[in-house]
């Protein structure tokens, strides 16, 4: 890190190998399109470049901070984008591909699932993603949502109890259908 | 009775443990892993509870491998031309005063440099002031004419 701030572009380069990954998949959890995903992570990366001098060793991990970067990054473009991204999650995520026959069970699960995920308000979502699917630790969510770990628990609780509704409504539903096959 | 209230609130520490973290021991907070996993084993209820959210975090889980694999993300972010750095007067000072080293010399450095900022500040003010005082150097003439003037005033 201290090599970026001055300047040195092989450094750089050695961070975006190792952290360019999980930065776009969470971006792609986070709002759901691969496209969108690779320019919050463009922008992440841009941003280590530029403002290096503000990470703080001893506060966050190197890691942390890009998620912390991402994270509101994501927050940004959502909320420039609440209405197009409500229409792009609907359409894309289960217009397009439930309409492949070839569609495997766990691929519509899937698209249940990142529906579901898109229906959550922004800090439940980023709470569950960044605790359940990034493996960060509970005290470095906290951090990057800026509240306490109590706090990021109710967000958790409360994210696991909407999806929970979810994921019922879809079992009962995936159990009409199949009743109705077999009819 | 106090045994009773300890495992009272155990359970109820548990149940937001499983509320909020799922049924993955992995991702309990570290601190209270051991304790809950203690307690799992002593409680057939608790276990119960666990299966109940285990159910949710495989239906999570459903979706982990299907992100996409964003073959060559990085080569497509390293083709872009990163801009030119450009740092204020203060960052620049900062930098000269903080040099990139590493964080054992800077955490030696920067004491040192802030104890010798007073006396660089110190220093920089004492050459920039003239605080020697003007020296009123007189001249042969000047010198007569202030005699004359004395002899002037002893006829008058």
């Amino acid at each position: 890190m201290v090599a970026i701030v001055a300047g040195d572009q092989r450094v750089y380069a050695d961070t975006v190998r190792r952290h360019a990954r999980p930065i776009a998949i969470y971006a792609y959890r986070m709002l759901g399109s691969e496209s969108e995903a690779e320019d919050i992570a463009q922008e992440t990366f841009l941003r280590l470049w530029t403002q290096a001098t503000r990470w703080q060793p001893g506060k966050a991990a190197l890691s942390t901070w890009l998620h912390r970067i991402a994270h509101n990054l994501c927050i940004d473009f959502m909320r420039k984008n609440k209405a197009a991204l409500a229409n792009e999650l609907s359409d894309d995520l289960v217009g397009d591909q439930m309409s492949a026959e070839a569609m495997l069970d766990n691929n519509i699960e899937y698209n249940k699932l990142q529906v579901a995920l898109g229906r959550l308000p922004e800090r439940q979502r980023s709470a569950l993603v960044l605790t359940h699917y990034q493996g960060l630790s509970n005290k470095e969510v906290a951090g990057i949502l800026e509240v306490s770990v109590e706090a990021l628990e109710s967000l958790l609780a409360r994210a696991r109890r909407t999806l929970k509704i979810y994921w019922q409504a879809a079992s009962q539903s995936a159990a009409a259908s199949g009743g109705s096959h077999e009819q | 009775m106090n045994n009773d209230i300890k495992q009272e609130l155990s359970s109820q520490r548990f149940a937001q443990l499983l509320a909020s973290y799922g049924a993955d021991a992995a991702c309990w907070p570290a601190a209270e892993r051991a304790a809950a996993l203690t307690f799992l084993d002593n409680n057939a209820s608790a276990r119960a509870k666990l299966d109940d959210a285990r159910a949710l975090d495989q239906w999570l889980q459903s979706s982990a491998s299907q992100v996409p694999d964003f073959n060559g993300l990085e080569a497509r972010l390293l083709r872009h031309k990163l801009p030119p750095v450009a740092r204020s007067a203060g960052e620049r000072l900062l930098a000269w005063l903080l040099p990139a080293t590493s964080l054992e010399l800077r955490q030696l450095w920067r004491p040192l440099a802030a104890a010798c900022l007073p006396l660089a500040i110190g220093l920089l003010v004492g050459f920039r002031l003239e605080l020697v005082p003007e020296v009123y150097a007189t001249t042969v003439e000047e010198e007569l004419y202030l005699i004359s003037l004395s002899d002037y005033a002893e006829i008058l």
